[in-house]
């Protein structure tokens, strides 16, 4: 962005509170205290990420390793939550971003693809995606409870060849 | 340690001297030893029983020291050593006054004493008896000659009572004496402080020349550099001063002190306006602290735009300020705005702030120019006005995200919209108008809710709105979001204690302190000298009437900065041995002035308002005066159950410390190391020891004191101590200082306090509220016929001079404090929003408190109160309850003052 570098970096005990304070601004979604306490236990910590403008948090990525339900041994990565404060979209930040946790993913061997799920209405983000190579696999009816629409799209990326 | 005289046997005096040297090696228990040997032959030998005295001192056993030295110098009272001792005894206590009297018998006996005339030289410089000082450093030189430590104390002491000539000659005659062998930059600093006396005793041109000629022995080249260029300046060289100081510049273009002294070249100053070039602190300049004439300023104007330093902010700010008032500032301006608020420096405001200036109201020869402090003035500043449309202007060209991005790269950052709106807030809040500056400030917020900095700022618009518990609860809300910052932590732990929260402002700091899970977080902080802190607690026990805990967080304040007095002691000798005098000189002056440090003047206004409280309302001394008789007896033994309660907790969690030590303890060393433990449990937890049978007067009496307890009186052709003391005072302590002397009936001294505080000010401008209230009371007093004798003695000159302070400040106080309190001339102007003259609540609710309390029953004081109620509807409610008893005594003062300032101004 014009004048001002993004930088990355990690999310912390000492700053998790500011993860909240940026979901609030930019999701629909309301996590529960249990996720913001045990994230930072539970989840592999290089995939939860901050992207910092002039020092502040504007934006952040939260994904997770998961089994890979079809291929015994492999896993894949789930991303929770990729979201930039408004003001500071259209700049690269969320392609950064998600450029930073797809290269660690790639380097990870057992990781077969990425995966994630945005609601129906969010034809930005859709397209955000597949602009990044993910793919459209279709419609999960009712998947969200308490947001209206409550549909959404599957998106999946592939990060290994077919052997 | 001098020798014992013949009064021993032979074998005695032997032991005797060894009893000194195991003094001097720190073989204490050794000592006591062998001086108990002697003891038991020779029980009334005064020497040795002074001996063990001062050994036993050592070992901690003060009392029993005390007795045995006094006993010793009964017995034995002839003797150099005794008087000595008890001399060292006293030291030791830091008592300098009574250490110096004993030196003084000592050396009636042994006139010549090399080491009692050492011991005694040290106390006389640290409690500034200059004239002493040079006395003994002279007897000192005189049985010294070959030492180097003489003669450079003897310079000093010169240098001190302003002898220059003397001091200069002291350095010369070393030299020629002397055949030591001298470091080069020792060398070097005896020349640069030769060249100080030269310059103090008004020599400037013997001083430059003295530069030229031992320019190859200077190693502290840029010293001498600046010296020089000082000294051009001095001698009016300004073509060369000019030329030395550019040259400086260019070295360091960001160095205010030589740009400032490059101005004063270029403007080729001179008397009072270059005597106050010279002396400007940090980033004060000639541009922004003297009062320009037009020409004077294009002249600067031309120099700095012909001259300019890429990419030097000092060049670019000091050209900013200069260009006020021409057409290309607006530009100018909007750049500097463009350009911080795209890299998102927080501190633009105060960028702006530096340039915001007015003519100062201190009576000086000099026009000066000062920083205005009250909302009015700043918002009414043209700058501030420009920088509020700038701002405003360069927000617009947000209001559309897509303008935002069709104007392509020229736009500015997202992140500069943030600073926008932080900008505003700040410039709307200085402006005193905090409802505009807390709607910037939240969209500031919705724009990035992960800035930090603007919550810290919301928080200090609620603070200044009255609202201590929002400001609390933000701060500590902006705490959560970065665990790792002190600063947010200590910010939050500040507000909770404004808030009146000690719970949550001590837990807060705790998390910050470092401790032993068993240690007192309160302690470490006072051993840490955290007086921020400490202030802040004492106000808010204040706020709760609980005074004694008050006082003894005040007391502690106090103390760390007689530590800090008493921790140069021991440096003087050491300072006599090396050479560096020109920052031991430095380093006196400072110490000079560390009580008028605004911390220290802050703790003692408190604790004297306390003990003025406390001596007007003695029932009140544990915050309980508000009931009636019966029911604080009652509440009394409910406190005193309460704490025998909390006695016995601490009493059972001791003891199960102690258990548990017991149980893990595997070695003896860990004896020691509990004991220390038991010697940190606080003997007065609650500050009793501040309150109990005290005589408040005396109290209030020892903290004015304290600004003056370590200066002689004052030597003939020396300034007067006392007086520049005062004048390092700010107006409150002043009026506290008064108000203190006329309770003790030293009207002299009240309105020596009182005259100090008009001194500062000029014609047609109002003395501090404080000052005049006290100058109020003080010509009541002096009304007074019952004061009777006492009144008669007073000089008439004092009568004249209240009556002529009260007629200046009557004149132009009310009326300009009340005037813009009124709603109708606060609205009058321009159809704006009602302005405030000062944003602070609490000034706001202390102005409140001295009408209640001086003009109650004047017409004016209720509207005030609901017009202050107005500005602050959330803030804490101005109005008390009061019972009636207080309020028509508050009524009767109000007549009695009232009547007093129109007769007194009457007659004058």
């Amino acid at each position: 962005m014009s004048g001002s570098k993004v930088e990355i970096g990690a999310i912390t005990p000492a700053n998790l509170q500011q993860l909240r304070v940026l979901n609030v601004a930019t999701l629909p979604v309301r996590y529960s205290d249990k996720f913001y306490n045990e994230l930072l236990d539970i989840y592999d910590r290089d995939y939860l990420q901050f992207a910092f403008v002039n020092g502040f948090v504007v934006g952040g990525v939260c994904a997770r390793i998961e089994d890979h339900p079809e291929m015994a041994s492999k896993k894949r990565l789930y991303i929770m939550t990729l979201n930039v404060l408004a003001p500071y979209r259209r700049n690269g930040i969320a392609s950064k971003l998600l450029d930073h946790i797809v290269k660690l993913a790639e380097k990870d061997e057992n990781i077969q693809d990425i995966y994630l799920h945005v609601q129906t209405s969010n034809q930005v983000a859709k397209s955000f995606y597949e602009r990044h190579n993910f793919e459209d696999k279709g419609i999960i009816n009712d998947y969200y409870k308490r947001i209206d629409p409550p549909h959404c799209f599957l998106l999946v990326r592939n990060l290994r060849q077919e052997s | 340690m001098a020798q014992a005289q013949g009064k021993l046997p032979k074998k005695e005096a032997e032991i005797f001297r060894t009893v000194v040297s195991c003094y001097e090696t720190k073989q204490y228990k050794k000592g006591v030893k062998a001086a108990d040997s002697i003891l038991k032959k020779f029980p009334n030998s005064g020497e040795t029983q002074a001996m063990k005295g001062l050994l036993l001192n050592c070992m901690g056993q003060k009392e029993e020291a005390y007795e045995l030295v006094k006993l010793g110098l009964r017995n034995d009272v002839r003797s150099h050593v005794c008087w000595h001792v008890y001399g060292l005894l006293y030291r030791s206590d830091n008592n300098y006054k009574e250490a110096i009297k004993c030196y003084l018998n000592a050396l009636r006996i042994d006139k010549d004493n090399q080491n009692i005339l050492r011991d005694l030289s040290n106390l006389q410089i640290q409690m500034r008896d200059m004239a002493g000082f040079v006395t003994t450093r002279r007897r000192i030189l005189e049985g010294r000659p070959t030492l180097r430590a003489s003669w450079v104390a003897f310079a000093l002491a010169n240098f001190a009572v302003k002898e220059y000539d003397v001091a200069y000659d002291a350095i010369s005659k070393y030299y020629e004496t002397s055949t030591e062998q001298v470091e080069p930059y020792e060398e070097s600093e005896f020349y640069l402080f030769q060249n100080l006396c030269l310059e103090k005793a008004g020599k400037y041109d013997d001083a430059i020349a003295h530069l030229e000629k031992e320019r190859a022995k200077i190693v502290d080249v840029l010293s001498w550099r600046v010296k020089k260029g000082q000294l051009f300046l001095l001698t009016g060289r300004f073509a060369e001063a000019r030329t030395h100081w550019e040259g400086l510049v260019r070295e360091q273009p960001e160095n205010y002190r030589y740009h400032n002294l490059l101005q004063a070249a270029l403007l080729e100053l001179s008397g009072d306006a270059l005597q106050r070039a010279l002396g400007m602190k940090r980033l004060e300049l000639v541009s922004t602290k003297i009062a320009l004439s037009a020409e004077q300023k294009t002249l600067l104007l031309d120099y700095y735009t012909a001259h300019a330093v890429a990419k030097s902010r000092a060049f670019e700010r000091i050209r900013l300020f200069l260009l006020q008032g021409t057409a290309e500032f607006e530009a100018a301006l909007e750049a500097v705005i463009r350009s911080y608020t795209t890299s998102g420096i927080p501190s633009l405001c105060q960028d702006i702030m530096a340039l915001v200036v007015v003519p100062s109201t201190q009576a000086t020869e000099t026009a000066l120019l000062v920083h205005p402090s009250d909302a009015f003035d700043i918002a009414r500043h043209p700058t501030v006005q420009l920088a509020l449309q700038i701002t405003a202007r360069l927000l617009a060209t947000f209001a559309s995200a897509e303008a935002t991005a069709a104007a392509g790269g020229s736009a500015l950052s997202a992140s500069a919209e943030l600073w926008l709106w932080f900008l505003q807030a700040h410039l709307q809040w200085k402006s005193g108008a905090l409802t505009a500056a807390m709607d910037s400030i939240e969209r500031a917020i919705a724009h990035t809710p992960t800035a930090l900095d603007m919550y810290t700022f919301k928080a200090k618009l609620f603070k200044a709105q009255g609202n201590f518990r929002a400001a609390a609860e933000c701060m500590d809300q902006c705490r959560a979001l970065d665990l790792q910052d002190r600063y947010l932590n200590n910010k939050a732990t500040k507000y909770f204690l404004r808030n009146d929260d000690y719970e949550a402002g001590s837990a807060t700091i705790a998390m910050f302190t470092k401790h032993d899970s068993e240690g007192d977080v309160q302690k470490t902080l006072y051993d840490l000298q955290c007086s921020w802190y400490e202030l802040e607690v004492a106000d808010c026990f204040a706020r709760q009437h609980k005074w004694a805990l008050a006082l003894k967080r005040l007391a502690g304040i106090r103390q760390h900065f007689l530590d800090q007095y008493d921790d140069i002691f021991d440096f003087h000798s050491y300072c006599f041995r090396k050479t560096t005098l020109r920052a031991y000189v430095d380093e006196l002056s400072a110490l000079d002035t560390s009580f008028g440090h605004k911390r220290y003047q802050r703790a003692l206004q408190a604790a004297v308002k306390i003990y003025l409280h406390l001596l007007d309302a003695p029932e009140d001394v544990d915050g309980l005066g508000h009931l009636s008789a019966a029911d604080r007896k009652k509440e009394r033994a409910k406190v005193k159950k309460q704490r025998e309660r909390e006695a016995a907790e601490r009493a059972r969690q001791r003891e199960e410390k102690e258990r548990e030590r017991e149980a893990a303890a595997s070695g003896n060393k860990k004896d020691a190391a509990d004991e220390k433990e038991d010697k940190k449990e606080d003997a007065d937890p609650y500050g009793d020891a501040y309150v109990t049978n005290k005589d408040f007067l005396q109290e209030a009496h020892t903290w004015c004191q304290s600004l003056f307890q370590f200066h002689a009186p004052p030597v003939h052709g020396l300034p007067d101590h006392d007086g520049d003391l005062l004048a390092t005072c700010s107006a409150e302590t002043l009026a506290l200082v008064a108000e203190v002397q006329i309770r003790r009936g030293k009207y002299l001294k009240a309105l020596r306090a009182l005259s100090t505080a008009f001194d500062r000010v000029q014609g047609g401008q109002t003395v501090h509220a404080d000052v005049f209230l006290v100058l109020l009371k003080l010509a009541w007093k002096m009304k007074n016929k019952k004061l009777g004798t006492a009144h008669a003695l007073l000089p008439p000159i004092v009568k004249a001079e209240v009556a002529r302070l009260l007629q200046r400040a009557t004149q132009t106080a009310l009326a300009t404090w009340l005037q813009p309190l009124t709603p109708s001339s606060a609205s009058s102007s321009s159809g704006a929003a009602p302005q405030w003259r000062d944003v602070s609540y609490e000034q706001v609710a202390e102005l409140v408190q001295h009408l209640r309390t001086h003009f109650a029953a004047a017409p004016f004081t209720e509207a005030v109160v609901t017009f202050a109620q107005s500005l602050y509807p959330q803030g804490k409610a101005f109005a008390v309850a009061e019972d009636p008893a207080t309020t028509a005594a508050a009524a009767a003062a109000a007549a009695v003052a009232s009547a007093s300032v129109e007769t007194l101004a009457d007659s004058a």
